[in-house]
């Protein structure tokens, strides 16, 4: 205790400059938390919500219920399929992807800052654009990509009207959004890593594939398990895309968990369910991350 | 000094005892003391009215002020703000998002009028955030279609005053009929089958064109048919909704809705607006849209003579489906502002503003004006506008057999989620109607039973 009060009195002006800032955290994201926490154990109206005090629990008492009703709604079932499979396409290929475009603009050669500038801008330019800009390449009639198909003899397929071809091409746009920007991260890591192991390597008789795998990969394994976690964050909070290019179809099947409980919140206005369905995505993202964090910690412990 | 003071004040007295006496008129020197009185409390009243600025609120429309169509409102509205001093009306740009309705009503400053779409006056409505406007229901009977106002109504309260929308019709291509020797436009769904089947033998079109896409206008489409042949999608039992589609009248309904999508090619792929850009181009003869699918046509340079009949009729009868807009006032919207804001929505529903929308909406590329939307008062065919431009009558004369394609907010989970799947499913020729209506009633019974927490 003594030393809590020395501490604040030696660091008094810090912890008030903190303050302010303490305060915004409090009341835009900790109180949020916890008043959404509440309000997925009720049957919560909009006007209840407004005429609410700040400390006020809107709503009735329902328990369990809301999460009851989540668990035995199919479509949220669904949602986390879709989800899943968005995953399986997006995470590895923007890992592979990342990595192979470090590598190569890793070399010196004419034009490199160009490709680092041009491969980074996707990453910048807001998440409506860029789906509207895929909208009009995967367009069934009048689309680049079905153009460039028939000159092949190809009829393109409907891309976003297929069941099974939709989420690849959001998860496709999802990656070229971001691979630019975890490249720089792979690219910084990639120059922290010595020459002379590369020479060493060379003097050995490794081969390219073999100095990439041995070498580079492991090396590179931390920036790795930062990007994954990062990509994780984005498949889990993916919404923005699959509201301006499919609105969830054809048939519910890019219908994501966040997509759903935005509709659960601002459609359908059940704030009760559409907060028990956050929980339920936060438990799922809890048991996400420390599987992979075991997995990770076993990882480093083998080596 | 005194005395000085003592001299001017007399003197100012006794000048104003001259003006008084010499302009004063002969009647008001008449005047008894009861008169003096009346005048000296009218003249307060005048003062007080001149002393007192008027109430001040927002209409918050759909579309954007600077638009044709918020210009064509503006018009409406300088006209109130025109016609007398005590309430002056901004009109203020909003959305028909009912994600941002409700943010806006849940804060404190909100708009006194705000228009609002069927979807939205009821979800809203039912959420406690809307005035309830039963007081009026009658008198708007008198004005509007009894059925119109149920748009607004959700357990027994109305929440919205109606005021201009759309009945959505059949448009067609009188060319195109024509070069397929067909004279008239069709009046039934066997007729509609007929014709398209005439049109895609002797044109290069095909005949009806239908949304199919996962998407709302798949549901505005396929209700009227549906219906017409009795069957529907919910229906109240024991004042509890329940799904109603899995009938023979309901199969029936999808099977034709299936059987138009089978002919339209893409028609799984293709919502409301590729139907009008497929129209406008001529790959399809006939469409389902409101004024707007006239004017379109218009807009485009005329390329084909459009016309526009009521929606054909099935076994069941003719169902039409509305978008009539609402005016709504925020639930907490109290005194002064509450009354100003029921002044002004009597001004929109009186015949004058009503007739003022039909101006419609300037383009600016073919320097003209188009109708965009109706007035909903039934009484309107006598009006100018309508004696000059009869075609849009049609729009008016289907408020008769107007349905409304999204009648609970229940309904709107089980349309997103499970309808349109379906429909979907019919039109790309992955189900058939037997399945689709078996679905639609298992697992929207299940979503219905969730929302209302049965």
């Amino acid at each position: 205790m003594k030393s809590m009060i020395s501490k604040l009195k030696s660091h008094g002006w810090g912890y008030l400059f903190l303050l302010p800032a303490l305060l915004i955290m409090v009341l835009f994201n900790f109180y949020p938390i916890i008043w959404s926490f509440i309000v997925s154990f009720n049957k919560t109206k909009a006007i209840e919500i407004k005429q609410a005090g700040l400390f006020d629990i809107p709503g009735k008492f329902v328990a369990l219920d809301n999460y009851m009703q989540v668990l035995k709604n199919d479509l949220f079932i669904k949602s986390i399929g879709n989800t899943a499979y968005f995953a399986i396409i997006f995470i590895p290929l923007t890992l592979i992807l990342s990595l192979l475009l470090a590598v190569y603009i890793n070399k010196k050669f004419r034009g490199v800052n160009f490709f680092r500038t041009v491969l980074f801008i996707p990453y910048i330019i807001s998440v409506i654009s860029s789906s509207l800009i895929f909208l009009a390449l995967f367009n069934s009639e009048s689309g680049f990509i079905n153009a460039v198909l028939k000159q092949f003899n190809i009829d393109g397929p409907n891309w976003l009207s297929n069941e099974w071809l939709a989420m690849p091409v959001i998860a496709i746009m999802s990656i070229w959004r971001r691979v630019g920007y975890f490249m720089l991260m792979y690219l910084a890591g990639l120059q922290n890593i010595p020459t002379s192991l590369y020479e060493v390597a060379e003097i050995d008789g490794a081969t390219p594939f073999q100095r990439f795998r041995y070498i580079v990969v492991p090396l590179l394994s931390n920036i790795t398990i930062v990007i994954f976690v990062l990509l994780l964050r984005d498949v889990l909070t993916v919404f923005q895309e699959v509201y301006v290019m499919t609105g969830g179809g054809p048939g519910n099947s890019t219908v994501t968990v966040p997509f759903l409980i935005y509709n659960e919140a601002f459609n359908y206005l059940r704030y009760g369910t559409a907060a028990a369905m956050s929980y339920i995505l936060f438990m799922i993202t809890v048991v996400v991350v420390i599987f992979q964090n075991k997995f990770t910690k076993k990882k480093h412990s083998t080596r | 000094m005194k005395k000085i003071v003592s001299i001017l004040l007399v003197c100012m007295l006794a000048l104003t005892a001259f003006a008084g006496c010499t302009s004063e008129e002969p009647e008001k020197v008449k005047e008894t003391t009861e008169e003096k009185a009346t005048n000296t409390d009218k003249g307060e009243e005048k003062a007080e009215q001149e002393a007192k600025e008027p109430t001040e609120i927002r209409f918050q429309i759909v579309w954007d002020v600077n638009s044709g169509r918020g210009q064509n409102i503006q018009t409406v509205v300088d006209t109130f703000n025109e016609s007398q001093n005590d309430v002056t009306v901004s009109l203020i740009t909003g959305t028909s998002d009912d994600k941002q309705l409700i943010t806006s009503l849940l804060s404190d400053d909100v708009p006194e009028v705000i228009q609002m779409g069927v979807k939205n006056t009821k979800t809203i409505g039912a959420e406690g955030l809307l005035k309830e406007l039963n007081d009026f229901e009658d008198t708007y009977k008198d004005i509007f279609y009894p059925e119109l106002i149920e748009f607004f109504k959700y357990d027994g309260a109305l929440y919205g005053a109606p005021w201009i929308g759309h009945t959505i019709e059949l448009v067609y291509n009188e060319d195109l009929l024509k070069e397929a020797g067909l004279e008239r436009a069709p009046e039934t769904w066997d007729e509609v089958m007929e014709y398209s089947q005439i049109i895609e033998e002797k044109t290069d079109a095909t005949g009806l064109g239908i949304a199919g896409m996962q998407h709302n206008d798949a549901i505005w489409m396929s209700t009227p048919i549906i219906m017409s042949y009795g069957g529907k999608f919910i229906d109240v039992v024991d004042g509890k909704e329940v799904m109603a589609i899995n009938t023979p009248e309901g199969i029936k309904g999808l099977e034709m809705y299936q059987a138009f999508a089978s002919m339209y090619p893409g028609a799984a792929e293709k919502n409301g607006g590729n139907v009008m850009e497929d129209f406008r181009n001529q790959k399809i003869a006939m469409e389902f849209q409101g004024p707007w699918g006239v004017t379109d046509i218009w807009k485009n340079g005329n390329p084909f003579v459009v016309g526009a009949t009521l929606m054909p009729a099935g076994p069941a009868g003719r169902f039409v489906d509305g978008g009539p807009y609402a005016l709504s006032i925020p639930a907490t919207l109290e005194g002064e502002k509450y009354d100003a804001a029921l002044t002004f929505m009597n001004y929109l529903q009186d015949t004058t503003a009503q007739e003022m929308i039909m101006n419609g909406e300037y383009d600016e590329n073919t320097d003209a004006y188009y109708p965009y939307r109706v007035p909903m008062r039934k009484d309107m065919a006598n009006s100018k506008y309508f004696q000059e431009n009869p075609q849009f009558l049609v729009y008016v004369k289907g408020l008769e057999f107007v349905i409304d394609s999204f009648p609970t907010p229940g309904f709107n989970q089980v349309a997103n989620e499970v309808i349109t799947v379906e429909l979907n499913k019919l039109a790309s020729g992955a189900t058939t109607p037997e399945e689709a209506a078996k679905v639609i009633e298992e697992k929207g019974n299940e979503i219905l039973r969730a929302f209302y927490g049965d």
